[in-house]
């Protein structure tokens, strides 16, 4: 009896801390393939950061790709609900950036497709490495970095290092 | 033809005295008490509230303000803001008579203006104690919105004697108290040691947006206000001041956008935003509107986010405005480290280095919105636009001038280019032309900065259409335009508006050239080098004992911004007194060197002997602090002996930990920690190889 009460307690006291949002397990193969969407945006976000907006629409065109071999059966509820709403905005600014060959409407769509994959690999603890939220004052807006350096994806060669690490996601395992 | 020309004048004159309307106010200064934290303690107020009673006339009106001062000590009133003759501005010794204890005033002036304004004492640190109200002007034609004043404000149960002492001190309670420590093991935690080790190897102390800890913040004098009248769908026009001595306040409403339409009392372009900051003395008009029946939040933030201040308007169910989450201090710290090697340039608070510290700029990734993540807007001087012309004439002269806004943090010095007020000269300036200032902040805080007596142009990108204002923030690397018309006469203040910077000489004057003088204040040498030296006659003292197990150990300074006497004992019965005295100079911009003569007194027992011997030495040495804050002293006493000692203070271990030390070629040494219970009070614990091991308390004043 005493022992049921107290892994009741144990329970509440660690759901509390762990938050209403916390997703429980991940499986190991969805892991993976939001893994495999985040080595992509990196590319996508080098492309931006070298003013290259060909090779950016190229890259959110394989981001896609990923996104969509994200296997959402293998999925809780709870998980499906988040994934199902991050999905519908990540796919609509990753088409909007492989659409066009313009870098501004480029950037403009990577604000949020950023934010959005940050809450993405945040929730699904899916980074293998250590993954670096970086933020612009000048811009208002963030970006996920592999590396602790800035390399400022809004302004490309005009303000390389402007920017701060404002989170860091711990890897993976 | 004369005679018409005088009859004309008569009758233009009269038609002038028949439209205008005398006000007038009797307020009276006096003593009061007061209770914000538990505690009753003295406070200053005018007609017996706190803030002063606002202050109400229409552009138009002739002011009539019968000051009585009820204190034991002079005071005096500056309209802030208001365009007046020069002797009616306040400012004690340089454009007023100071108000003496018991003593009476008359104010008589024109009002040539509309908006949001305020007063206050402009003697000593009397602002802080409570001697600030609104000043407000109706338009002629004021729009018939409802009106209500927002006077923001800072309290400290503490006599502002007592701060600015324990500031110039360098006593880090207020940091302990606003949680705002850097000290190595919450670096550790953060993952910033390095950049801990940097800072301290830079010789930069821990930095925090603000210094002071305060006990409570108010909104008209109450730490929530609520204005309950107001319904649905009702337009309000907030008429918000920040009459803080030292605190700038994170406006934000929980009912919508603000939307900003007055600056420092000048009408400006309505501009809407999520939010703004407030620096001290200014004022912004704000239009919100009030979307449902229930009671929305106003709620002011202070920059530090220690606590914060609200106003409900409306009536029923709550609506709280965001809360600001805590300060990230050591990205600040990184950000500080880094930010000599950035050539940016900065200006009109466009670029806030600080957001590096606001965690509510990213999306929280735990939360996810149906709608997408939007940083919150916030108002900028660049937002800012004139609804009329402002430009000067194209043909004045210009005067250009350039201000460098500099500080030393390590002994909380302000100044402008590396000089107090009492080191500088009256800035000449010339009726009929336009002065423009450049001013960039070398210093690693934000400076309002605030002109009297005119309104300047911000040269913020807006062309003609710049906006005026008498009030300008200036944050850290910035480098900011303003220009003013030389249309007036006599001296006029120019000065940060944070009290304890202004009192440590943070200002200058301008002098009109070829002017009539000041009728109330004689412009005399002897007025002008009592005015200006104010910040050097704060002289300020400290002291430190251990009474502990092994022994008694002190330390205790008086000292002013150039010149220290010290002294420093150890005594125990066994082996007697010893003593070091200095008197000295502090030399160069950041004042890490320092040169002394003293003497040494010691009370032993010498060779075995069982008699008590007196020594007296004479000492000369200098004293260098390196980086890490390690303070080296090299001396030499009467008896040819050198002696170099090496030691650091003060190493903040933990909050509340903090680590001492010293060695020297005597073969004398000691190590010692401190754990900070109060303000005063510390447990300590050393070891002096003289008196070996020993614990016990510190009273630190």
């Amino acid at each position: 009896m005493k022992k049921t009460i107290l892994m009741i307690a144990v329970t509440i006291l660690f759901s509390a801390f762990a938050g209403a949002q916390d997703l429980g397990k991940i499986d190991a193969d969805v892991q993976k393939q939001i893994g495999t969407s985040l080595t992509t945006y990196y590319r996508l976000k080098n492309s931006l950061v070298a003013d290259n907006s060909e090779i950016a629409a190229k890259r959110a065109g394989e981001l896609l790709t990923a996104l969509e071999a994200v296997d959402a059966s293998k999925m809780t509820d709870a998980q499906k609900v988040v994934w199902e709403k991050l999905r519908v905005s990540l796919v609509s600014d990753a088409k909007q950036i492989s659409e066009t060959k313009e870098l501004e409407t480029q950037r403009k769509h990577f604000i949020q497709f950023s934010n959005n994959m940050y809450a993405l690999v945040f929730n699904f603890k899916a980074n293998e490495t250590e993954a670096y939220l970086q933020y612009c004052p000048m811009k208002k807006a963030s970006w996920l970095s592999d590396s602790k350096d800035i390399r400022n994806p809004y302004y490309g060669d005009k303000m390389l290092d402007c920017g701060s690490v404002k989170a860091t996601l711990k890897k993976n395992k | 033809m004369k005679l018409i020309i005088q009859f004309s004048l008569i009758l233009g004159f009269s038609c002038v005295c028949l439209a205008q309307n005398v006000v007038r106010y009797d307020l009276t200064i006096d003593e009061t008490t007061v209770n914000y934290s538990g505690k009753t303690v003295k406070a200053l107020a005018i007609n017996g509230s706190i803030p002063a009673p606002t202050l109400t006339f229409t552009e138009g009106d002739i002011a009539e303000i019968h000051v009585l001062n009820n204190l034991n000590e002079e005071s005096s009133l500056h309209w802030h803001g208001i365009l007046l003759p020069n002797e009616q501005d306040g400012v004690p010794y340089l454009t007023t008579t100071p108000i003496e204890p018991k003593g009476t005033h008359v104010f008589r002036f024109a009002i040539r203006q509309s908006g949001t304004y305020w007063y206050h004492s402009h003697s000593n640190l009397q602002e802080q104690r409570g001697l600030y109200g609104a000043f407000i002007i109706k338009k002629r034609d004021e729009p018939k919105m409802p009106n209500y004043t927002v006077l923001l404000s800072d309290w400290t149960d503490e006599d502002p004697h007592e701060v600015h002492r324990s500031l110039k001190s360098g006593n880090d309670w207020y940091a302990i108290k606003k949680n705002a420590v850097q000290s190595y093991s919450e670096a550790a935690k953060a993952g910033a040691i390095k950049e801990k080790f940097r800072q301290e190897w830079q010789r930069m102390d821990a930095m925090d947006v603000s210094d002071v800890y305060y006990n409570a913040f108010l909104t008209n004098g109450k730490k929530e206000d609520a204005h309950p009248e107001f319904k649905a769908g009702e337009q309000v026009r907030l008429r918000i001041i920040n009459g803080s001595a030292s605190t700038y306040f994170w406006v934000q409403f929980a009912g919508g956008k603000l939307s900003v339409v007055a600056s420092d009392g000048i009408d400006v372009e309505p501009v809407s935003v999520d939010r703004m900051i407030v620096a001290v003395a200014e004022t912004f008009d704000v239009i919100v509107t009030i979307p449902e029946n229930k009671s929305f939040e106003l709620r002011a933030t202070p920059e530090d986010r220690t606590d914060s201040t609200s106003l409900w308007l409306g009536k029923g169910e709550r609506v709280a405005a965001p809360v600001l989450p805590k300060l990230k201090l050591f990205e600040g710290m990184k950000m500080m480290n880094n930010m000599s090697s950035h050539k940016m340039k900065m200006s009109y608070q466009q670029m806030d280095m600080n957001e590096v510290m606001y965690p509510e700029m990213t999306p929280d990734p735990s939360k996810i919105a149906d709608a997408p993540f939007e940083p919150p807007l916030t108002l900028n001087y660049a937002m800012l636009k004139s609804p009329t012309k402002t430009a000067l004439s194209p043909t004045a002269p210009v005067r250009e001038l350039k201000f460098k806004l500099t500080g030393n943090m390590n002994r909380y010095m302000w100044s402008m280019d590396d000089k107090p007020l009492s080191k500088s000269d009256k800035i000449k300036i010339k009726r009929g032309e336009i002065v423009r200032i450049t001013l960039y902040n070398d210093s690693m805080m934000r400076h309002p900065m605030h002109l009297h007596g005119h309104f300047f142009r911000v040269l913020n990108g807006q062309g003609d259409y710049s906006p005026l204002k008498n009030v300008l923030d200036i944050m850290p690397m910035e480098e900011n335009v303003i220009e003013f018309d030389a249309n007036e006469e006599k001296d006029w203040f120019f000065h940060c508006h944070i009290l304890y910077h202004m009192m440590a000489g943070m200002g200058r004057v301008f002098g009109y050239e070829d002017s009539p003088p000041n009728t109330q204040v004689p412009p005399t040498e002897k007025n002008w080098n009592y005015f200006k030296k104010e910040d050097e006659r704060m002289i300020h003292g400290m002291f430190k004992v251990a009474g502990q197990s092994n022994g008694v150990f002190g330390h205790g300074m008086v000292m002013n911004n150039y010149y220290f006497a010290a002294t420093e004992f150890h005594f125990n019965p066994k082996h007697g007194f010893e003593s070091e005295n200095k008197f000295g100079r502090l030399f160069g911009k950041n004042q890490f060197f320092s040169a002394y003569v003293g003497f040494d007194f010691n009370r032993e027992k010498h060779h075995g002997d069982d008699m008590w011997e007196n020594e007296f030495k004479a000492t000369a040495g200098v004293e260098y602090i390196l980086p890490m804050f390690v303070k080296t002293d090299f001396r030499i006493n009467s008896d040819g002996k050198a002696r170099f000692q090496i030691g650091r203070e003060d190493l903040a271990l933990s909050k509340r930990l903090r680590f001492d030390g010293y060695w020297n070629t005597d073969k004398e040494y000691q190590l010692g920690i401190r754990y900070i219970l109060t303000k005063r009070l510390q447990l300590s614990g050393n070891y002096f190889n003289h008196f070996g091991w020993g614990a016990g308390m510190t009273f630190n004043y």
